[in-house]
């Protein structure tokens, strides 16, 4: 297949069930989906497993992509909705947690220290139900409401869940540039 | 605003985060996904397949039906070499009858049978043939021997034959009660059917061909030697009654 095929074409060959243009599909795309179920998942048998399970997805579905909007996002909504599908079979319990506030005062310097793996660890060691709600609020750019809509449940523990996991966040990131201190409880 | 720092710090380094997958992935995926090309090959293929399974039992069928063909020409071949056989045989048979006394004809038959190791249908068919044939055939095969190679011992077995008859007439009446029985016998002979009837007469082409070709050797064969001898007992005319030829 030749560099300069454009992506609809590409689209175009794999609803027609092309195997080189579905084989190029996925060597295009599995590294970054492949990253988005890690941020899902801690186990990463368990992130392959989903994203085998969305690629097949893509391939069935792509006859109904009628080109409105980005190929890219249509394709990274289809992984997060079998995340959300995998996670829900997992009954993961999305319970009220006090809100707490650890605060990272060194931000800059996480930034430059902290590389994308070393903060990958920290969203992995969350609990499952503070990394998904984290994972669609903070990176996905889902709102509270979309959130409870798609994870059946109510906004007020969306909310709660967030912070919990940023509180979480903090500390491990404190961890890691070795300021444990820095953790304060309003 | 540090909670907010704590979602971009996040965002920003893990939107375009990639990780690269095991080697084996694509398999498993190639295994789900629909193939319609690798189907139609899958189509083709049986498709070939089937064919194969038509085509290989017909091609079987029809090298049967060639082989049967050739065995049956060789079956053919084979029953058109017996009666030659049985040919040359029930001439010498005759000899040994046309010497012996009619009590020694049925044992004469019965040992040149067990020397040449035909069956007893083959033999009696032979017999019947060959009688039919010798008794037709004999003459115009000698006379034509004669006439194409001109050779001593050929014209005499006419001549011979002919004494030989005469001898059996006019010495010994159990010769001629012999030769009644063997015209009876020939009589006997029913027609062949038709399909047997082109055969005999192919038989009779062929039969009379290596017999041209045996005539300078005949006078050697044991028909030659018995008629040889049966000239010398009539011109001694001597009434010494009919000699007995060993079987050997």
């Amino acid at each position: 297949m030749s560099k300069k095929i454009t992506e609809e074409e590409v689209i175009l060959r794999c609803q027609k069930s092309d195997p080189l243009a579905q084989k190029y599909l996925y060597e295009k795309y599995a590294g970054k989906f492949l990253g988005i179920c890690k941020r899902y998942f801690a186990n990463l048998h368990e992130a392959e497993d989903v994203m085998v399970m969305s690629f097949v997805k893509i391939f069935e579905k792509i006859t109904q992509f009628r080109g409105e909007g980005s190929f890219e996002g249509w394709m990274k909504r289809l992984i997060v909705n079998e995340c959300l599908t995998q996670i829900r079979k997992k009954q993961i319990l999305f319970v009220d947690a006090e809100t707490q506030h650890n605060l990272v005062d060194n931000i800059e310097t996480a930034e430059e220290i902290l590389n994308a793996e070393d903060l990958l660890t920290c969203v992995q060691r969350l609990p499952d139900g503070y990394r998904t709600v984290f994972n669609l609020y903070a990176i996905e750019g889902y709102s509270h409401q979309e959130i409870a809509d798609m994870l059946g449940i109510s906004e007020g523990t969306s909310k709660s869940q967030l912070s919990r996991a940023r509180n979480l966040l903090q500390t491990y990131v404190n961890e890691l540039l070795g300021t444990d201190s820095v953790s304060m409880t309003n | 605003m540090e909670k907010k720092s704590i979602d971009k710090l996040f965002e920003d380094k893990l939107k375009d985060y990639t990780s690269t997958p095991s080697i084996n992935l694509w398999d498993r995926i190639e295994k789900q996904i629909p193939h319609e090309q690798k189907q139609e090959k899958g189509f083709f293929r049986r498709f070939w397949w089937l064919c194969l399974l038509l085509f290989v039992p017909v091609g079987i069928g029809i090298w049967y039906i060639n082989q049967d063909k050739n065995t049956a020409q060789k079956n053919e071949i084979v029953m058109e070499h017996t009666p030659k056989q049985s040919n040359h045989d029930t001439n010498e048979m005759i000899d040994v009858v046309s010497s012996e006394n009619q009590k020694d004809k049925e044992k004469a038959e019965n040992t040149e049978e067990v020397k040449n190791n035909l069956t007893q249908k083959y033999a009696q068919d032979a017999e019947n043939k060959d009688f039919s044939i010798n008794q037709k055939k004999n003459e115009k095969n000698i006379k034509t021997e004669a006439t194409s190679e001109k050779e001593i011992s050929s014209t005499n077995q006419k001549a011979e034959e002919k004494e030989v008859k005469q001898n059996s007439n006019e010495k010994t009446e159990e010769k001629a009660k012999e030769e009644i029985k063997e015209t009876k016998k020939v009589d006997s002979v029913k027609p062949q059917p038709a399909k047997k009837g082109v055969k005999v007469i192919i038989k009779l082409s062929e039969s009379e061909e290596p017999k041209e070709g045996k005539a300078r050797d005949f006078a050697s064969t044991k028909t030659g030697k018995f008629l040889r001898k049966l000239k010398q007992i009539k011109e001694g005319e001597t009434g010494i009654p009919p000699v007995q030829i060993p079987l050997n």
